[in-house]
């Protein structure tokens, strides 16, 4: 939530202990009557991505710079790790950090291992210690030991960027700033560096200040999104789900742009939901039994697994009387989904099925359970604040939880 | 006699004086890199101050060598003194706007991922402002290599060192039959040294610039 009223001030409720502190940042550059950025108070909470998104000239890239000093703030202070770092020496603050930034900036004139080893070395590490997490980090961003010894002018942009993110993260910095550092690059690349940075996170839990002005990217990458408006004034900090369900003004409303439910929905997993349970059986058990279950569920269809527990066809009483083999009764399951795909992939399986439902398996491909239209339409519901819910879709996904 | 048994008889001598000539040569090149070097490194990143720095050493190269020796004579009197002086002034020019220019043409990107990674002001001057821009330095100093290598000559007026000393005699006896082979062999002897001094500095680029800026 955003405890705005007249004051700029973003500190997230239900969060982590602050990592960096802002405190009353404001910045006015020389020789412009208007400031870059106003009376800032934040709080970026430890081990989480926070976003900074809003529209060109809002401040954001500028406020990023305030926290490593590129940009020396006007007023307010700055807090790492619970200690003032507004007057200290900022070269030794800045080795405490990671910088990527949308134009790489790699040393064209140093080899890739060179490159990365920039911050150990000057930090004083010993050349075995320093070689080693230069290897190290090769197989973290997913490169061959072999570009080692290789120039920067040799490398694709994607590549230069993976050798980015390395270098930042060569002395084991607990902070990352990152500056569009995906902007100048392809989209399907993108796409993939996102993903693998989104995976190397996940394990390494750093701290991280991203710069965007994409909401796409923002909802993506972000644990809490920072939505600011000119001066750097935020218009919203809350995660990515209440930003959608729930947009504190206008502005923020214009910036998601269309869609917000269906962006929502790819935020969601379906793991995330009630699925409902549907008569199941065997395809040994032969016909008999699952005429038998059929009748005892007083459902009109039921669901055939292998012994594997995987979903196979789907049979109707009609089916299984006119057909022969019971294989080859009724319809093939075709639309599945694992539970770990987004509300937004059953969606669209959903579609194209013949029943309206889609059914969920776990990673093995063994039956878990159905969503069908009204599961999912129940959980967006319950996503939404209480002011908006809508009472009948409730009981109807309660109906559908007591039904079956 | 025919000037190649002129050179035949006089190859030691013009020896000599290329030695000397290639000397002082160096040596002012020596300084004035230093000084240009220098200087480039203080105003590069200060509009004005360049500009300034650069009008003043732009000026010094328009002063005809004639009336700078002539100048400097009382001051330093004769020999090698006002010859390296001279040439100093000659040579900064080049030097310095190319160190300003490669300075300058470091890509941004490159020097603020270097600020942001917590390199001091001095470390990113000396390892990677510098190494950058070194290859237009280096252009720089053949340039003024060039320029002063044939106003050593004129030198010799001062009684300065080197190979102009031939063709000062040379033209004092205009007419004679020594005159013309003391002039071409002096002359052809500077054309040589630029080219040694150039492909000199063409193989210290080479060697000295880092892989990863050659040209494919």
């Amino acid at each position: 939530m955003t405890d705005n009223g007249s004051r700029n001030v973003g500190i997230a409720k239900d969060a982590p202990e602050a990592m960096i502190r802002l405190e009353n940042l404001s910045k006015t550059f020389p020789g412009q009557t208007e400031s870059a950025v106003e009376d800032l108070s934040m709080e970026i909470p430890e081990g989480e991505i926070v976003v900074f998104v809003g529209p060109s000239g809002c401040g954001k890239t500028t406020t990023m710079k305030m926290i490593n000093r590129i940009i020396e703030p006007s007023s307010g202070r700055i807090f790492l790790q619970g200690e003032d770092v507004t007057k200290v020496n900022a070269d030794k603050l800045r080795r405490r950090m990671g910088y990527v930034i949308q134009q790489i900036g790699l040393f064209p004139h140093k080899t890739i291992a060179d490159n990365i080893a920039t911050v150990p070395m000057m930090l004083g590490w010993e050349k075995k210690r320093v070689s080693d997490r230069v290897d190290e980090l090769l197989e973290t961003v997913s490169m061959d030991l072999s570009y080692r010894s290789r120039y920067p002018k040799e490398l694709s942009g994607g590549q230069r960027q993976r050798i980015g993110v390395a270098r930042a993260m060569a002395a084991d910095p607990p902070v990352l700033l990152m500056d569009e550092p995906f902007g100048a690059i392809d989209p399907i690349t993108r796409e993939r560096l996102q993903n693998e940075f989104l995976r190397l996170q996940a394990e390494i839990k750093k701290t991280i200040v991203f710069v965007t002005h994409d909401i796409d990217e923002a909802i993506k990458m972000g644990d809490r999104i920072a939505i600011l408006q000119t001066k750097s004034r935020i218009a919203q900090f809350d995660t990515p789900e209440r930003i959608l369900t729930d947009p504190a003004n206008k502005f923020v409303e214009d910036f998601i742009g269309a869609g917000a439910s269906i962006k929502r929905l790819s935020l969601s997993q379906v793991r995330d939901i009630k699925t409902a349970s549907w008569p199941v059986a065997v395809l040994s058990e032969g016909s008999e039994a699952v005429r038998e279950l059929m009748r005892k569920s007083g459902k009109d269809s039921v669901l055939l697994l292998d012994d594997r527990r995987r979903p196979k066809r789907w049979v109707s009483a009609d089916d299984l009387a006119h057909a022969g083999r019971i294989e080859e009764a009724g319809w093939p399951a075709v639309s599945i989904v694992e539970e770990g795909s987004s509300l937004y992939d059953v969606l669209d399986t959903m579609i194209t099925s013949y029943k309206g439902s889609a059914i969920v398996v776990d990673g093995e491909g063994r039956y878990e359970g159905v969503v069908d239209f009204d599961t999912v339409l129940g959980a967006i519901n319950e996503m939404r604040p209480l002011e908006q819910q809508r009472p009948e879709l409730a009981e109807g996904a309660a109906e559908q939880r007591d039904r079956s | 006699m025919g000037f190649l048994r002129y050179l035949a008889s006089r190859w030691e001598h013009l020896l000599e004086l290329a030695i000397a000539h290639a000397g002082v040569v160096f040596l002012s090149l020596l300084i004035a890199t230093v000084i240009g070097v220098t200087a480039g490194v203080l105003v590069y990143r200060r509009e004005r101050s360049a500009e300034v720095v650069l009008a003043v050493t732009s000026t010094f190269l328009t002063i005809p060598s004639f009336a700078l020796f002539g100048l400097l004579l009382p001051v330093f009197g004769l020999g090698w003194t006002p010859t390296v002086f001279a040439l100093v002034v000659y040579a900064l020019l080049p030097i310095v706007r190319n160190t300003i220019v490669g300075l300058r043409s470091v890509d941004p990107a490159i020097t603020e991922s270097a600020q942001g990674m917590g390199m001091s002001r001095w470390r990113r001057l000396f390892e990677i402002e510098l190494p950058l821009a070194w290859p237009v330095i280096l252009t720089g100093v053949r340039v003024s290599t060039l320029i002063i290598v044939g106003i050593a000559a004129i030198a010799a007026y001062v009684n300065g060192p080197g190979l102009g000393e031939d063709i000062f005699q040379g033209i004092s006896r205009i007419g004679s039959a020594t005159a013309l082979n003391l002039v071409l062999g002096a002359v052809l002897a500077i054309v040589l040294l630029a080219l040694i001094f150039d492909g000199f500095f063409a193989l210290l680029g080479k060697l000295t610039t880092s892989r990863g800026l050659h040209d494919r």
